[in-house]
């Protein structure tokens, strides 16, 4: 053995001859039960021999947590979540534990992170409820260092803008636009023409959080883009914008259209939709060549859901309820309708709201659409009250019942889950069992944790027999939800 | 009685699958008639049969016992049964055993009783000396041959040299290693298998391959002249060749007594085997021991041994030079391991070094040494994206295998820690480190993959 060399020196030198082969390497002189031999003993040498590493640098150490960890039970259920993980449960836990004021464990944290910053929609309590050490994790893992809109403009910001990749930029955008509307808009100008359709037509939609009249001007400007997406994305921006020169358009059309005649105290509305459009009509995305069939009702849903609903009150002198009233023998009734309803969405008053339900549950058949969008208009109470009037309405089918109920996302209180419940359990269950499932399924996301048991005997009551396995899961979820809100209030 | 947490039952459980039933299960609506008394658990759970199923744990070793037709060992009610326990054990009343959990109990005792018998009555018996030496000397022949065959094998090898090696087919390494089974050496057949894992490790593969090809041959060299072996390094070798001992003879020999401390456990799979390594520390001795548990297919790996436990009891190690392997010969019941090893413990990156090179002073063929480092943190040796090590107060570091960094276990220290000193437990090849758990001011943590891939 070459005693000069470092053992792993000397392993270097043997495993070069070794790499050509005993049998080849020059003069072969060496047999290979010699070269072994020595690879043995440089080997063992270099193995035992090995000293530690000299180190530089470090890390920065993570900051002091301000908050609890979150005790067994609690943390259990977590783990549990994990196992098969559900977004939608694992956010309701988060939010428990914000409202409880304490944090996930430090052991269970990496997993949960490495869940989350693969999720689409990454919620923000879920990354709250992680602790401080969550950012700390992110800074030193690349992999969990993703955009993510919110937090802090970054300092290279404009370059981002300049340089980076769609989503990077679409994220650096939501973010500047939720602390300095005004930058934002500034940002989108700087590289207006040059982005791609698609990109405009993003960042329009990015822009209508914190809109504002000071985006008026270039999204006016917008409904002479050359791409029919973004024309139509400005038109569906400028909409809702209180004072925009499209809205007065708008407004202006609707009112054209509206006529008024009075009989004793009985005031009728009657509506006549043009036969023909002015071309500039065409700019603020109404469709000159919409289905021939009911063209004049599609514009008159158009114009009428995008203009102020006080036209419709000024021109009659009448108020919400009242305006319904004197539309309702007209032909366009139904079309004015849902273009209220689209109308009402955007502005939320309270008095068009309950004119609308009323309205909507004497008259649509069918329609359950309907519905649906004045359910999303409705707050939670207000949207329970008005969804225990439609369940109560026996123009209904069991499963357009569940249907209605699957779509109120909001926490249901207690009081409703019963009561919605109840209603449904005096029903025979549909026999469309895959639908129902889905249904049940979203039910038992939002039902209230205390009306638990009752949830198990109305689905229970809809097999003669054992519920099948998947309803069953349904189930086991509404069960678990309820332990995790017990653990959490205890 | 043991602290059982959810993440401690938790790891019992015989695959991902078991254990989420298991924590589907760990709610009280799920159960009836649930209840313990100083030894034991008992619940009835209704499944998709009649009648409900019974189950029941042995709270002293633990051992399960359930009327459910799975075949999975600890089933899920058992395990949601304990879990439910592990969440809150207020729910189970004291009471008395019903009587088919005291019946299951009491076979437990009688059978254990009847065990320690016969061992008794096997240490007693005149042993057939005929017998084993003839035994002994069929499998000395066999292992003669096959070590032969290996050396033939193995010169080859060099004699084409390593780039030839890097080209060849998978299949010849196996047929090689398959042949060292039939021949009674699963140990070199083992060490075979790890080659064209060496082959293709990158950088330096070269040298790497022809040192380990040269522990092979140390270990042939040995296994050539096994009769002219002082007994105890001829025992290392056996060791190595996995031409071991009978268990009654390793439990029959000398005993080491401490309070034992399970400080890890990783769980590997060998080709259609679950092979598990929980590492001891004897706390008092400072002494460290290797418990290994094989399963075969589908079947699970004994469950009773835990990590992150200590108990007083007695080790007996298979005879050698530097004893690692070793058996249970006796244990007390097991509690929460406390966070401190103390004196046990490597104070520092050299001393545990230093342990390790004794080690393989004495037995050359050490695969894995068990450091059990005291403050260390983790650091990127050079700065962001540097490499991560592990590093001792005295400026010393070691790095951490890569595939380790690549997973969560990583990160799991890393928040534990929250960049600060811990106790390590790490497996050391010689080349990197992997850690397997850790122990932080309050807790015990488990890194190491719990379910085989």
């Amino acid at each position: 053995m070459s005693e000069a060399l470092s053992p792993p020196l000397h392993l270097r030198a043997l495993a070069a001859s070794a790499v050509i082969g005993s049998g080849r390497s020059g003069g072969g002189t060496v047999t290979p039960q010699q070269l072994l031999t020595q690879a043995a003993a440089s080997g063992l040498r270099a193995r035992a021999g090995r000293k530690a590493g000299v180190f530089s640098g470090g890390i920065v150490l993570c900051p002091p947590e301000s908050q609890p960890v979150a005790g067994g039970p609690m943390m259990a259920t977590l783990l549990r979540l994990m196992g098969d993980p559900d977004a939608a449960l694992i956010d309701e836990w988060a939010g428990l534990a914000k409202a409880k004021g304490v944090r996930v464990a430090e052991a269970t944290v990496p997993a949960v992170l490495d869940w989350w910053s693969r999720q689409p929609h990454r919620s923000d309590v879920v990354f709250e409820v992680l602790g401080v050490r969550a950012g700390w994790l992110a800074s030193l893992n690349p992999a969990w260092r993703k955009p993510v809109a919110g937090g802090e403009i970054p300092a290279n910001g404009d370059d981002v803008w300049q340089t980076g990749t769609p989503p990077e930029r679409t994220a650096l955008l939501t973010t500047v636009r939720s602390q300095d509307p005004r930058r934002a808009l500034a940002l989108v100008q700087a590289t207006w023409k040059n982005d791609g359709a698609d990109e405009r037509r993003r960042f329009v939609e990015v822009l209508r959080v914190g809109l504002s009249m000071d985006d008026e001007p270039f999204l006016e400007a917008a409904l002479d883009d050359k791409s029919k997406l973004v024309r139509r994305a400005a038109a569906e921006s400028l909409g809702p914008l209180n004072g925009s020169r499209f809205k007065a358009r708008m407004n202006e059309r609707a009112r054209a259209m509206i006529g008024v005649t009075r009989k004793g105290a009985a005031t009728r509305i009657t509506l006549t939709p043009p036969s023909e459009i002015d071309p500039s009509w065409e700019r603020d995305d109404v469709d000159p060549m919409a289905k021939t069939a009911g063209k004049r009702a599609y514009w008159l849903k158009t114009v009428l859901g995008a203009a102020d609903l006080s036209v419709l009150t000024d021109v009659s002198g009448l108020d919400a309820a009242g305006v319904i009233k004197a539309l309702r023998d007209d032909d366009y009734f139904d079309d004015a309708l849902a273009a209220i309803i689209q109308a009402v969405q955007v502005s939320k008053e309270p008095a068009w709201i309950s004119a609308v339900a009323t309205a909507s549950l004497g008259r649509i058949k069918k329609d359950t659409g309907v519905f649906f969008q004045l359910f999303g208009i409705l707050a939670g109470p207000e949207s329970e009250a008005f969804a225990l009037d439609v369940l109560g309405n026996d123009r209904f089918a069991p499963e357009e019942r569940w249907a209605l109920l699957g779509t109120l996302e909001h926490a249901w209180s207690e009081s409703f889950s019963v009561a919605a419940l109840k209603m449904l359990l005096e029903q025979k269950a549909s026999k469309n069992v895959h639908m129902l499932y889905n249904l049940v399924s979203q039910v038992a996301n939002v039902v209230a944790p205390a009306a638990a048991s009752f949830f198990e005997e109305t689905v229970r009551a809809m097999f003669t027999d054992e519920p099948t396995d998947s309803f069953k899961k349904s189930i086991d979820r509404v069960r678990l939800r309820a332990d995790m809100h017990k653990e959490f209030a205890s | 009685m043991a602290d059982w947490t959810v993440e401690r039952v938790v790891s019992l459980a015989p695959d991902a699958a078991s254990a989420s039933a298991g924590q589907g299960l760990a709610s009280l609506k799920k159960w009836t008639g649930v209840g313990r008394s100083e030894r034991a658990l008992w619940g009835l759970c209704q499944g998709s049969g009649k009648d409900p199923y019974q189950a029941r744990v042995d709270l002293s070793e633990p051992a399960f016992k359930c009327s459910c037709p799975s075949r999975k060992f600890p089933c899920k009610h058992g395990l949601g049964l304990m879990l439910l326990f592990a969440k809150d054990a207020a729910t189970f009343k004291i009471g008395s055993e019903p009587g088919w959990v005291a019946d299951w109990l009491a076979t437990r005792s009688e059978k254990a009783e009847k065990k320690a018998e016969k061992a008794e009555a096997a240490a007693d018996k005149p042993v057939d000396v005929e017998a084993q030496a003839r035994r002994a000397a069929q499998r000395e022949a066999r292992v003669t041959d096959g070590v032969a065959s290996c050396r033939v094998w193995l010169d080859d090898v060099v004699k084409r040299g390593l780039a030839a090696a890097q080209v060849e087919d998978s299949s010849s390494w196996e047929r090689t290693a398959a042949r060292m089974v039939d021949a009674q050496a699963p140990g070199l057949a083992g060490m075979v298998r790890r080659i064209p894992a060496m082959i293709a490790s990158g950088p330096g593969w070269e040298v790497r391959t022809l040192a380990f090809l040269g522990r092979i041959h140390l270990l042939l060299c040995a296994a050539e002249q096994l009769a002219a072996l002082p007994p105890d390094l001829a025992g290392d070798v056996r060791v190595a060749l996995g031409w071991n001992q009978p268990k009654e003879e390793v439990l029959a020999g000398p005993r080491v007594k401490d309070r034992w401390a399970t400080v890890a456990q990783i769980v590997e799979d060998e080709e259609r085997l679950k092979v598990r390594r929980t590492w001891l520390v004897g706390k008092a001795t400072g002494q460290r021991a290797l418990i290994l548990d094989f399963a075969a297919g589908l079947a699970p790996l004994v469950a009773s041994l835990v990590a992150g436990f200590e108990f007083d009891g007695e080790v007996a190690f298979y005879p050698g030079r530097a004893p690692l392997r070793a058996l249970i010969a006796e244990r007390g019941e097991a509690r929460a391991l406390a966070t401190e090893l103390g004196t046990a413990a490597d104070a520092s990156i050299e001393a545990g070094l230093r342990r390790f090179a004794v080690c393989l002073a004495a037995n050359p063929w050490t695969a894995r040494w068990p450091m059990a480092l005291a403050g260390v943190r983790l650091i990127q040796d050079g700065g962001a994206g540097g490499p991560w090590c592990l590093a001792d107060s005295d400026g010393a570091a070691l790095p951490l295998r890569p595939s380790f960094c690549g997973g969560l276990g990583l990160w799991k220290l890393l928040s534990v820690s929250g960049g600060g000193p811990m106790t390590v437990l790490a497996e050391w090849d010689g080349e990197y480190a992997q850690p397997l758990s850790a122990l932080t001011g309050d807790a015990y943590h488990d890194v190491a993959p719990r379910w085989a891939a």
